[in-house]
């Protein structure tokens, strides 16, 4: 929020992520992104309030005619489940960010290399494999190419590769065949929210069976 | 600024008068912000029928499920249920210098049915609901405020005008839940020129301008 962030979702990113239609994970993404991006935060109110026009606009359909007195039932007999338990902790980080490491108990450092650690987080789907990365101050991480997609989001420090250097709050996008070396800056440790494509994508109940194998990975 | 501090003959600068002003909500959506604090304030019944018969067909009208059971119409009702108690629930937290009673609910009518659907395909996560992706969002400052009032005017008078075919788009998108490579399908339309369509659209409803 200090130093203006420069690399930030595509257009189109932003009208999927508020018309609901693109996944949940590069959503996360987006979402830990708009944390830092005062920019792409109005042009996302503005995509919402596209969002409400086209909504008043629509055709409408009638509802049953019971559905008033439903409602009203349900809200005497406290069967409406409102779950708006708020629980705030400020780390600095995303909310996104915050909650999926509540939910994973985190963050459970792992070694991956000498300059480079590794956080999982659990998200309930088994696309992508969603952690924190963290490389240590000038630390050197190998030159990779990328199987599948990979989004990141720069939440402190700061590190650079061969086409920049990426600061808090930079969204990026590696597609499958690209490959980097990214360097941790020099002055401090850099902490990214990474979510990398599995290699391994089943469909449907295939998926959902495979998945205690795959544990390691998507949680 | 200290200029437009500055008093003359003891009449308040014109800016300040002026600002306020145009963060008064419009006429066609004062009427939903004065019911839905009603409801927030005296747990008015009436406003909120009133709320539920303009919102509740829209909110059905929205739903769209393509299920292969043939339920949508019962899940359709119970996504209308499901947001107009969270209307009653939520009333007290709703803010009209933040938005607009419409954007409000409607936002509302998305998450709800991105959980629904999530529910539905047994996709649902237990680590994060719809909402969690907004936090940000909400803390809007006065100024954004001043923009989003000016592109809310914008966008209700150009929508209407738009080309049907960029209006399509848009639709296919907002309420049916589809991406545009879905859309693509969908309409049997190459990738880019959905693509291009949703760019002029944004383009003549004056969105994305890098102020």
């Amino acid at each position: 929020m200090n130093t203006p962030v420069s690399h930030h979702p595509k257009d189109e990113l932003l009208l999927e992520f508020t018309a609901g239609t693109l996944d949940s994970v590069p959503s996360m993404c987006v979402s830990a992104h708009l944390h830092y991006c005062e920019r792409c935060r109005a042009k996302v109110s503005q995509l919402n309030e596209l969002g409400a026009e086209v909504f008043s606009d629509q055709q409408a359909v009638a509802v049953n005619d019971d559905a008033l007195d439903r409602i009203f039932e349900r809200i005497d007999t406290g069967t409406s489940s409102d779950t708006h338990a708020v629980e705030q902790k400020k780390s600095g980080f995303p909310y996104i960010v915050d909650k999926l490491l509540r939910a994973s108990q985190g963050p459970q450092w792992k070694k991956l290399s000498s300059s480079l650690d590794i956080a999982r987080l659990t998200t309930g789907q088994s696309n992508f494999e969603v952690a924190l990365h963290r490389i240590c101050a000038g630390g050197k991480t190998p030159t990779h190419t990328h199987s599948g997609k990979e989004y990141t989001v720069v939440l402190s420090g700061s590190f650079s590769d061969e086409d920049g250097i990426y600061r808090p709050g930079d969204f990026l996008i590696r597609r499958p065949g690209e490959s980097h070396q990214p360097m941790g800056a020099q002055n401090g440790e850099c902490i990214c929210f990474s979510a990398l494509e599995s290699p391994i994508r089943l469909p449907g109940i295939l998926g959902w069976l495979a998945r205690p194998f795959l544990r390691l990975h998507p949680a | 600024m200290a200029s437009t501090l500055r008093y003359t003959d003891g009449v308040p600068p014109v800016e300040s008068a002026t600002v306020q002003n145009i963060s008064q909500p419009k006429k066609r959506d004062d009427e939903w912000t004065a019911r839905l604090e009603r409801v927030a304030n005296h747990r008015d019944r009436q406003a909120f029928a009133e709320i539920f018969s303009h919102f509740g067909p829209l909110i059905k009208g929205f739903a769209r499920f393509e299920t292969p059971d043939n339920d949508g119409q019962q899940l359709a009702e119970e996504l209308v249920q499901e947001v107009m108690i969270k209307v009653w629930n939520k009333a007290n937290s709703f803010d009209p210098t933040k938005s607009a009673a419409t954007t409000w609910i409607y936002t509302m009518a998305r998450n709800t049915k991105i959980d629904m659907l999530r529910r539905v395909n047994r996709q649902a996560t237990q680590t994060l609901d719809a909402d969690d992706y907004w936090h940000p969002v909400d803390e809007e400052t006065p100024v954004s405020q001043l923009i989003r009032r000016r592109t809310k005017d914008v966008i209700h008078e150009t929508l209407a005008q738009l080309p049907p075919e960029q209006g399509d788009v848009l639709r296919k998108i907002y309420l049916e839940g589809k991406s545009q490579s879905e859309v693509s399908e969908d309409m049997n339309l190459p990738l880019g020129t959905v693509k291009s369509r949703v760019r002029r659209a944004l383009d003549k409803l004056q969105l994305m301008v890098t102020r």
